[in-house]
């Protein structure tokens, strides 16, 4: 499998795993001699979607940590004489079933979304990193073993055995994460092994070799520093994966439980019918926010992988 | 060429190894008793009722044999009997595996269709406030979560306007065997499935069809004067698709796997629902057969995949 990836780098990926479609490189104005990150960071300026993307995602991890602030009431407390209110003055998006305001629920289900997000994406990146470099520096029976254990897992369908993982482990946010961190490393560790193995026997690892420096050290110190282009890339559309994932299982109620807001959580409401068909303001608004995030994380990522397109830096180096 | 494919075959060896102890451990990890799942809370139970219903269902045995055994039956086509109705597995999972390949199948080709003639479009204007359109529409579709999709078609088609029903496969007290019925009842999560897929295709064809638009050949096709209808569709056409037949490969898995929420919010009886109900009622050879038979077809569909390129690239041959 791993050839007929390598032969199709626009490939749009596998399975649900898979980030956005081929990028929108065209759109842009190829230029030669982007090196640094001052020219990086100019490409991805000119990209517009990705310029609005990185600023819907800012105002949503401002509105994560200053939820205590933003929000108008207590997400957790319960009001009993106000179940399931219409939106009003008082509840401007009305309650769920057990009397809490919905709006507070909204804003603080961002925290979960994003630390899921983030944390899963970290948890997986080393995992992924660590195996990717000693297959591809290594090589030999530890490259076998590694890509022969990556092939396997990357068989499964995700989604259920972290469904699996979650329910064997109780479901719960750190269960979350730890489910798609184990499930999802295997993209960055062959992304890395690749990367490795083209930069392995390039001269500035020769030389690093030729003034005694230890082999553990070239390969995390000199060769992994020059793959973090592409890893950055995957691990942008990797964010906005895990948060859909969190988002699926919070809704199909394997996920986070309440009384914790998250927006998957109150998108379960919707499972009953009553909630679907006659109080809608119950769920949209989650639904609505999260396919903002999801989309804003999305038109980063692309702007990033036109701005860190590797080719440009070799036509330019 | 088949050296290659034997190499590429014997490299599929350990990894359907690695699959079953996978799915073997990850269930047999879990805690909780599924004993306990079966039984009738409300009565009581002696001690050695339980502990006869355990050896019964021979989960007395020590792990490795009991690996063993669940290995040599699964080599025989039994995954063991479901804890909840006591049919065998296989067939539980070959009946949900047609209605799952009932949706995704036909979500499939409708989205090829689309996208394909989408991405053209898109590709044909590239820069036009269309071509613009169908970008942010296509990373729209893939950003959505399709459950929130799906909940919306219900929303409005299946409660609002009454077009379609909400879930299931058929109407109670219908037919089987009515077709009508059944499409009625596809309607809905097929068009919910289809929007992100035509999304990838959209994407994907256009970007194929770009590369080859910028190639000599099309320039030569159009230096010696044929209209550009000639070349768009005789000269660019044929070869931008070429990469799109890839993606349909690699989307093989979709087929199978690809619809696993949809399913639960339609309530359509395939593998995924089956997957979710086996695992919330800790329903063991369920979880187990229908979580393996997923990873054999992505490893299968691989392998065909590989042995596919190396027919057609033989460079991949001497790698």
């Amino acid at each position: 499998m791993q050839m007929g990836m390598q032969n199709l780098p626009d490939s749009p990926g596998r399975r649900e795993t898979a980030g956005p479609a081929p990028a929108l490189s065209e759109t842009q104005p190829r230029k030669l001699g982007g090196r640094n990150r001052g020219r990086a960071w100019r490409r991805f300026l000119r990209h517009r979607l990705a310029v609005t993307g990185l600023i819907v995602i800012i105002l949503l991890v401002l509105m994560a940590v200053l939820a205590p602030v933003l929000s108008p009431l207590n997400p957790n407390a319960i009001d009993l004489r106000a179940p399931l209110a219409a939106p009003s003055a008082q509840h401007l998006l009305g309650t769920d079933a057990v009397g809490r305001d919905l709006l507070s629920r909204l804003i603080f289900g961002g925290r979960v979304s994003l630390s899921v997000g983030f944390v899963a994406v970290g948890l997986y990146l080393v995992i992924g990193t660590v195996l990717g470099v000693l297959a591809g520096f290594y090589g030999g029976a530890v490259d076998m073993v590694i890509m022969r254990v990556t092939d396997a897992v990357m068989c499964f369908p995700s989604l259920i055995v972290i469904i699996v993982i979650v329910s064997i482990l109780g479901p719960g946010i750190v269960n979350i994460m730890l489910g798609i961190g184990l499930l999802r490393w295997p993209e960055i560790c062959r992304l890395v092994r690749g990367q490795v193995l083209s930069l392995r026997d390039r001269d500035f690892v020769t030389a690093a070799r030729a003034v005694g420096a230890p082999e553990t050290r070239i390969a995390f110190r000199h060769v992994l520093p020059n793959t973090l282009s592409p890893i950055l890339v995957a691990a942008t559309f990797g964010v906005a994966n895990a948060i859909l994932t969190e988002a699926g299982l919070s809704f199909l109620g394997l996920g986070v439980q309440p009384p914790t807001a998250s927006w998957g959580g109150i998108l379960n409401a919707a499972q009953q019918l009553s909630a679907l068909a006659d109080r809608p303001w119950m769920w949209i608004p989650a639904g609505v926010l999260l396919s903002v995030t999801v989309l804003a994380i999305n038109f980063a990522g692309d702007g990033l992988r036109d701005a860190l397109d590797p080719h440009m830096v070799l036509e330019g180096g | 060429m088949f050296r290659y494919i034997v190499r590429r075959v014997l490299v599929s060896i350990p990894v359907l190894f690695g699959i079953t102890i996978i799915v073997f451990l990850l269930i047999n990890l879990t805690p909780g008793d599924p004993v306990d799942a079966l039984i009738d809370p409300s009565e009581p139970h002696s001690p050695e009722t339980l502990q006869a219903l355990r050896e019964n269902l021979g989960l007395n045995q020590p792990m490795p044999v009991r690996y063993v055994i669940w290995l040599r039956e699964l080599a025989h086509g039994n995954m063991g009997y479901s804890f909840q109705t006591w049919r065998p597995v296989s067939g539980m999972v070959w009946q949900a595996m047609k209605n799952t390949l009932l949706l995704t199948g036909l979500s499939l080709v409708l989205a090829v269709a689309i996208g394909v003639v989408l991405g053209i479009v898109s590709a044909l204007r590239r820069y036009s406030g269309l071509d613009y359109g169908l970008t942010v529409a296509a990373f729209s579709a893939i950003s959505i979560p399709n459950f929130f999709i799906g909940l919306l078609a219900i929303y409005f088609f299946a409660v609002k306007l009454r077009w379609a029903p909400a879930g299931g496969i058929t109407t109670t007290g219908v037919d089987r065997t009515m077709v009508t019925d059944v499409l009625r009842h596809l309607a809905l999560p097929t068009l919910v499935l289809t929007f992100r897929n035509v999304a990838e295709f959209l994407r994907y064809t256009r970007s194929s069809m770009l590369d080859v638009l910028s190639m000599d050949y099309i320039t030569v096709a159009r230096a010696k004067g044929l209209r550009e209808r000639a070349v768009t569709s005789r000269h660019a056409f044929r070869n931008a698709l070429l990469p799109v037949l890839t993606l349909i490969g690699l989307r093989l898995p979709f087929l199978f796997s690809g619809s696993v929420i949809i399913e639960v919010v339609f309530t359509w009886p395939g593998m995924g629902l089956l997957a979710v109900e086996s695992i919330s009622k800790r329903d063991y050879p369920a979880i187990m057969g229908v979580t393996l038979v997923m990873a054999l077809v992505v490893l299968l569909a691989n392998l065909i995949t590989d042995v596919s390129y190396a027919v057609a690239d033989p460079r991949i041959r001497y790698e």
